[in-house]
């Protein structure tokens, strides 16, 4: 374990039990996040990719919860177990917003539509004992506001949500995130310093443009993880070769050939034996309809848990 | 400039559509939101028209404006009938229900558009009810031929929405808007709301059903990498006005209006070999209830001059490597029309 | 809370790795409304009443209505279970016949209300506009004016009726109706189905009244029973103040109303306490079934 580990997930399992029935979301996660580096988790949705995210914040909903596995953030030094921590307990509310920030998916309702904007940014302030009083409060929100590139931030301090429109929302949520200075910040959208930063999306520009790492998730698996260049370079899982050939990228023009992927993500409750991914596969086998795969580096620093490793000496490039 | 001979299905002509901004006890107009600001522009028959524009330029209300789901506040959207162009906005009820059969729409959210309390066949068969199709058998077998048409089995017409993922959920509302067999269809954010590994299967399939069924599309979308890969033309909106409107790899190659180089500039490229440089925009798009005067674009321009602070530009068309392309910059006017 | 949680999810997983599948209501809200302890218990309570109260000559000898002198004030006995009033009635008869008429004013009231709330708020909802403004501002008065003197005007103008009282019940009931339909109608307008279904030049009623409406139905069914709670109350509050129905047809109200004498409510029990726990466990039963169903058909709560 080097010491630029922030977050390190290890086989981590969660179940869901809605409706009665027993949803394995995440059958067996592992993932590190290091200092200064941008981790992209993709994926559809229902992949499990905002889960795991839940589960690192301690934001899992009632009827569900960690099976097995592991989740450590190393706090100065400090090995903390998120995982055997209460989820509503005092531990774990510090961990979310001094640790760990997280923005989520909509800016128009993660800000409280009858208080300011300033309000808000100065309530983590001073509930993470980051400022004294309202005065400093109130100029460091200015100050944060500022960085992240909204105009005019005296004046929008004192303003109200619905004043600014999803763009602006999105950075004040950023900043509201950034104000207690955070060790992990978890965006299911955009981006920022010196943190280390878990991007979950589904969209493979941002994740293009964007990441240092990335993470391919597909039914509660990561399939394929690795440097982001070797990734997308060199696929070497089908889901993710598959993934992103079906995409059209800007640049390539009219005709470029998509290939979209057959079928659709199976019923979560019925589930394939053996690879989830196999019913749309290729390159489908005996074997894949057996097991799941385990894990294999197939170059350094880059796993996948396919059969049929599609890896390529050198690559494409 | 005298090049007509591309057939008009539909020709758009200084359309306003304004929303009323109401105040006080007695609900006075207290001024309007300038959504879609005096458009102008014709869809060819059997071309697929791209609209791009961030959201809250008045795509979508343009879009609806046009099939008259959004009353529009003035200007005319001439269809070409076999009879003669006539007006949609001024069309009686009778006149009307011929021109709903031409034009349809396939909405962004797959999840609110189609109702959770019938089923795929309580659903589909209405519009054909609405249109004469008093058998019920006979009902049962188009629908039959529309869900095959758009790669689903007959037996989805008994279950309900909710049995279904997001992209066969986009495949019925397509299916359905197929219904009446029309020639125009618009598609606002068809592909928006879908995972990117469902959005190839549901823009090939567009594609094939274009080609089918002889269609012509207005593709609505945000997405500039989607809109290149489906357009032969393209139209960039910004604050309710067309800034740019050209074939698409014109477009891509030769952009001439700063918006449009900023918006190309702007969206990250799925191809790790393309980071590259931005023109970051400034700001935000300003408020369409009081827009800025002269040029919409220019407190956001990086090349705004005095005359783009006072003086509206008009739309140019030049011709470029022999396509037709409109520019609405007063730059762009000056430095390519020699 | 935590543990609670933890035993229930043990089970589904236990259920699931053993590969059993448990026969569970496959519609959610039912199922929802199954494992509500309470709700069950208003369900067997309410059914239990109304199978008494609407097949009342098989439960009892007597006819309610005849006298027998030789059995005034009689306390129960094997003959007459819950004894004999003032005048020798049986009042286990009485309050079978009673039920009949209180639940039939209290459903009644409450299905008028409903019918005449449902489609002024739906099409009001739907079209906005001059109509819905008017209509909002007559329920406003209606719902600001006092009931209890709307009913005196009436009973003075026509003297007490059972037909009044559904009158009246259902002209001050319906703006509550009207609202909780009016709102809904608000939120589910903005739908793209509703925009698809524009696009073929569908009629605004048809697309307000068959297809917006139906999704409307859980609010809907949730304020009938707790409106038919609420009228049986109002129903027996009025008779017991000789207001309602005349004293004549037996009510649960109009057998409450002996108890206006202070020697009865102290000599005699059994002539009002049976009926004001049928009341209460009427009440109480719908009210149970009414939170139930609002908890099964909402869609943010887990199950």
């Amino acid at each position: 374990m080097d010491n630029n580990t922030i977050i390190s997930v290890r086989d981590l399992h969660v179940n869901f039990y809605n409706n009665d029935r027993c949803n394995r979301v995440i059958r067996g996660v592992n993932f590190d996040l290091k200092k200064g580096k941008i981790l992209c988790v993709v994926g559809e949705s229902g992949c499990g990719k905002s889960v795991t995210a839940n589960a690192i914040m301690g934001l899992l909903p009632d009827l569900s919860r960690i099976e097995q596995g592991e989740i450590h953030f190393y706090d100065n030094d400090q090995d903390i177990r998120i995982d055997q921590l209460p989820r509503k307990g005092r531990e774990m509310r510090k961990i979310r917003g001094e640790g760990i920030a997280m923005i989520f998916q909509d800016p128009m309702t993660s800000l409280n539509p009858v208080f300011t904007v300033g309000y808000q940014i100065n309530e983590a302030l001073l509930c993470h004992h980051q400022a004294k009083n309202k005065k400093e409060a109130t100029g460091k929100s200015i100050e944060l506001l500022k960085q992240m590139g909204i105009p005019l931030p005296e004046k929008r301090v004192g303003e109200y949500p619905h004043q600014f429109s999803g763009g602006m929302s999105q950075r004040a949520m950023i900043a509201m995130a950034m104000s207690c200075h955070p060790k992990v910040l978890m965006l299911e959208l955009k981006n920022q310093e010196g943190t280390a930063i878990l991007l979950i999306t589904h969209d493979m520009g941002v994740v293009a443009e964007l990441a240092d790492e990335i993470a391919v998730m597909y039914m509660g698996n990561i399939i394929e993880s690795g440097e982001a260049r070797a990734v997308m370079k060199n696929p070497s899982h089908p889901y993710t070769k598959a993934l992103l050939d079906s995409i059209p990228v800007l640049g390539r023009g009219k005709d470029q050939d998509l290939q979209p992927i057959r079928g659709s993500t199976p019923d979560p409750y019925n589930r394939p034996k053996g690879c989830q991914f196999a019913p749309r596969c290729d390159y489908c086998t005996e074997c894949c309809t057996q097991q799941m795969p385990e894990e294999q580096i197939v170059e350094p620093g880059h796993m996948c848990r396919c059969f049929h490793n599609l890896f390529k000496q050198g690559g494409d490039a | 400039m005298e090049e007509k001979k591309k057939d008009v299905l539909i020709s758009v002509r200084g359309l306003k559509t304004y929303y009323p901004i109401r105040k006080g006890v007695f609900r006075r107009v207290a001024g309007y939101v300038r959504a879609v600001d005096d458009v102008s522009f014709d869809v060819y028959r059997g071309e697929i028209l791209g609209v791009v524009g961030e959201s809250g330029c008045g795509k979508t209300t343009m879009g609806k404006s046009i099939l008259r789901l959004i009353p529009a506040h003035s200007g005319q959207v001439l269809y070409n009938f076999p009879d003669g162009e006539k007006d949609i906005l001024k069309m009686e009820k009778a006149e009307m229900d011929e021109a709903r059969q031409k034009m349809q729409i396939v909405f962004q959210n797959p999840y609110s558009s189609l109702n959770p309390a019938y089923t795929i066949f309580g659903t589909m068969q209405e519009p054909l009810i609405r249109f004469g199709m008093k058998n019920k058998a006979q009902r049962k077998e188009k629908i039959a031929q529309l869900l095959k048409d758009v790669n689903l089995p007959e037996d989805c017409m008994q279950r309900y929405p909710n049995e279904f993922s997001g992209g066969q959920r986009q495949r019925i509302g397509i299916a359905r808007a197929l219904s009446v067999d029309p020639e125009f269809v618009i598609c606002d954010e068809a592909v928006s709301a879908l995972d990117v590994s469902i959005q190839a299967q549901v823009l090939k399939l567009l594609k094939e059903l274009k080609e089918k069924k002889n269609l012509t599309y207005m593709f609505i979308t945000h997405d500039l990498s989607v809109v290149e890969y489906i357009s032969d033309r393209i139209i960039v909106m910004y604050l309710g006005h067309i800034v740019e409107m050209a074939p698409t790899q014109e477009l891509f190659e030769n952009t001439l209006h700063p918006y449009t180089e900023a918006l190309l500039s702007a969206i990250p490229v799925a191809d790790i070999d393309q980071r590259r440089k931005r023109i970051p925009l400034q700001g935000d798009v300003p408020s369409p209830v009081n827009p800025p005067s002269g040029c919409p674009f220019h407190p956001r321009c990086p090349k705004c001059t005095e005359r783009c602070k006072t003086e509206v530009p008009k739309p140019v068309t030049l011709i470029h490597n022999g396509h037709e392309h409109m520019v609405c910059c007063h730059l762009a006017q000056t430095t390519k029309s020699e | 809370m935590r543990n609670k949680l933890d035993r229930k999810m043990d089970a589904i997983l236990r259920r699931e790795e053993a590969g059993v599948r448990r026969k569970t209501i496959q519609n959610r809200t039912l199922r929802k409304l199954a494992s509500n302890q309470l709700s069950v218990l208003g369900i067997v309570i309410f059914a239990v009443i109304l199978v008494l109260c609407v097949g009342a000559p098989l439960f009892t000898p007597y006819d309610g209505i005849s006298m027998s002198l030789a059995e005034r004030y009689a306390p129960p006995s094997a003959e007459h279970w819950l004894g004999c009033d003032q005048i020798g009635r049986d009042i286990w008869t009485r309050i079978l016949f009673g039920g009949r008429i209180s639940i039939g004013v209290g459903l009644g009231s409450a299905l008028i209300a409903t019918i005449l709330g449902v489609s002024l708020g739906t099409i009001a909802g739907f079209k906005g506009g001059l109509f819905d403004g008017i209509v909002m501002k007559v329920s406003e008065v209606m719902m600001a004016f006092p009931q209890m003197i709307l009913v005196l005007i009436m009973v003075t103008i026509t003297g007490p009726s059972l037909w009044n009282l559904i009158f009246i019940f259902a002209v001050t009931g319906w703006p509550s109706m009207y609202r909780m339909t009016r709102s809904q109608m608000l939120s589910l307008r903005e739908e793209e189905y509703v925009q698809a279904l524009n696009a073929f030049g569908i009629s605004p009623m048809i697309i307000a009244f068959k297809h917006v409406l139906p999704n409307a139905i859980g609010p809907i069914f949730v304020n009938i029973t707790l409106s038919t709670a609420m009228f049986i109350l109002q129903e027996t509050a009025l008779s017991f103040m000789n207001l309602g129905v005349p004293l004549d047809q037996a009510t649960w109200g109009n057998i409450l109303n002996v108890a206006q004498d202070i020697s009865v409510l102290k000599d005699y029990w059994w002539m009002w306490l049976p009926a004001g726990i049928m009341v209460t466990l009427f009440v109480l039963s719908i009210n149970f079934i009414g939170d139930g169903l609002r908890d099964a058909t909402d869609p943010t709560q887990i199950g």
